[in-house]
C-alpha cells in the first residue's frame, strides 16, 4: 500500500491522540490554586459581568453575519470554477462574471443603504 | 482476507472512526450544554465530523462547503444570534415527568434496532459512478450542463441579501 498515505494517517491518529492524552495528564497531575477572585471571569479592571444579560447588541452584527455568509457561499462556488477554468475557456469566465455582477447588484444595494457604516 | 490496524486501509478505517466519534461527541455536547455558547462549540465540533465524513464519501467538494460554510460562517451567524437574543441560561427545559426518562430510551432502542435490521437485511447494491466526484469536474459539469442553476444560484444568493436587508431593517423610517 502507499507509504505516504500510511504515515501521513500515523500522524494524524497520533496528533489525535498525543494533544488529548497530554491535557488529560496535566489536568490530573498539574498543581493548581483556587481562589475566589482567581476564579472570577476577569480578573483585573471590570469586574465579573456574570449575570448581565440586558445589554443589547445591534442588530447590524446579525446583517454583517449574514452578508458574511452570502459572500462565503459565493466564494465556494468559484473554486469548481478555478480549478477547471483552462478546460471552461471564455464561456466560462463570461458565466462567472454574469454570477458575480448578480451579486455586485446586491453589494451596491447594500452600500447604498448604508449597511457597512459604522457610526 | 483480514485487514489488519497496520495496513493503509486499518489507519483509513482509523481515521473514519476517529471522525465519527468527533461527530457523536459534538452532538452530545451541543444536546447538553448547560451554556448556549458552548452548545455552538459542540455543534462546530460535530460539523467538523459531517466534514470528514463527507470526505469519506468521496465528494470533498461538499467537505470543503461544510467546512467553509458552516463551520466557518453558519457558527459565527449562531453566535450572533445567541448574543442578540440574550437568552435566560437558566431557561433550561428538563424531564417534565419521570417517564419521560425510560420512554425516549425504549424508542431510541426501538428505532436503532430498526435501523440495524434494515441495514443488515437490505441486499446493497453499488451504483456506478457518474463521474470521480473531483472539484474539477464538478466545477466543468456546474458551468457546462448545468449552467442554468448555476446563474440561478447567484439570483438566490441576491435575493437572500434583500431579504436580510429588509427583515432586519423593517420598521425604520428614513
Amino acid at each position: 500500500m502507499d507509504l505516504e498515505l500510511v504515515l501521513s494517517a500515523a500522524a494524524l491518529i497520533g496528533l489525535a491522540v498525543l494533544i488529548p492524552a497530554l491535557m488529560l495528564v496535566t489536568a490530573i497531575f498539574g498543581p493548581r490554586a483556587k481562589g475566589k477572585i482567581k476564579d472570577e471571569a476577569y480578573e483585573s479592571g471590570i469586574g465579573a459581568t456574570i449575570g448581565v444579560v440586558d445589554q443589547k447588541f445591534s442588530v447590524k452584527f446579525y446583517l454583517l453575519a449574514i452578508l458574511f455568509l452570502i459572500f462565503d457561499i459565493e466564494a465556494v462556488f468559484m473554486y469548481p470554477w478555478a480549478v477547471s477554468v483552462r478546460e471552461l475557456g471564455w464561456f466560462g469566465f463570461i458565466e462567472m462574471v454574469v454570477f458575480m455582477l448578480f451579486l455586485f447588484t446586491g453589494l451596491i444595494y447594500i452600500l447604498q443603504k448604508g449597511v457597512l457604516n459604522w457610526r | 482476507m483480514m485487514k489488519t490496524l497496520f495496513s493503509a486501509d486499518g489507519l483509513v478505517g482509523l481515521l473514519f472512526l476517529f471522525n465519527l466519534i468527533v461527530t457523536v461527541v459534538g452532538g452530545i455536547v451541543a444536546c447538553n450544554a448547560e451554556r448556549l455558547v458552548r452548545a455552538v462549540i459542540g455543534l462546530v465540533v460535530c460539523f467538523v465530523g459531517v466534514a470528514g465524513i463527507y470526505f469519506f464519501l468521496n465528494s470533498p467538494f461538499i467537505a470543503m462547503m461544510h467546512i467553509l460554510i458552516y463551520i466557518g460562517a453558519v457558527a459565527v451567524a449562531i453566535s450572533f444570534a445567541i448574543m442578540l437574543a440574550a437568552p435566560e441560561e437558566k431557561m433550561r427545559t428538563g424531564p417534565t415527568s419521570p417517564l419521560s426518562g425510560p420512554i425516549g430510551l425504549i424508542s431510541t432502542l426501538l428505532l436503532i434496532s430498526g435501523l440495524v435490521s434494515l441495514a443488515l437485511k437490505t441486499e446493497w447494491t453499488s451504483v456506478t459512478k457518474i463521474n470521480d466526484g473531483s472539484v474539477k469536474t464538478i466545477g466543468i459539469q456546474l458551468l457546462t450542463n448545468h449552467s442554468m442553476v448555476f446563474e440561478l444560484i447567484s439570483i438566490v444568493l441576491l435575493l437572500a441579501i434583500l431579504g436580510a436587508l429588509v427583515i432586519a431593517r423593517g420598521g425604520r423610517e428614513e
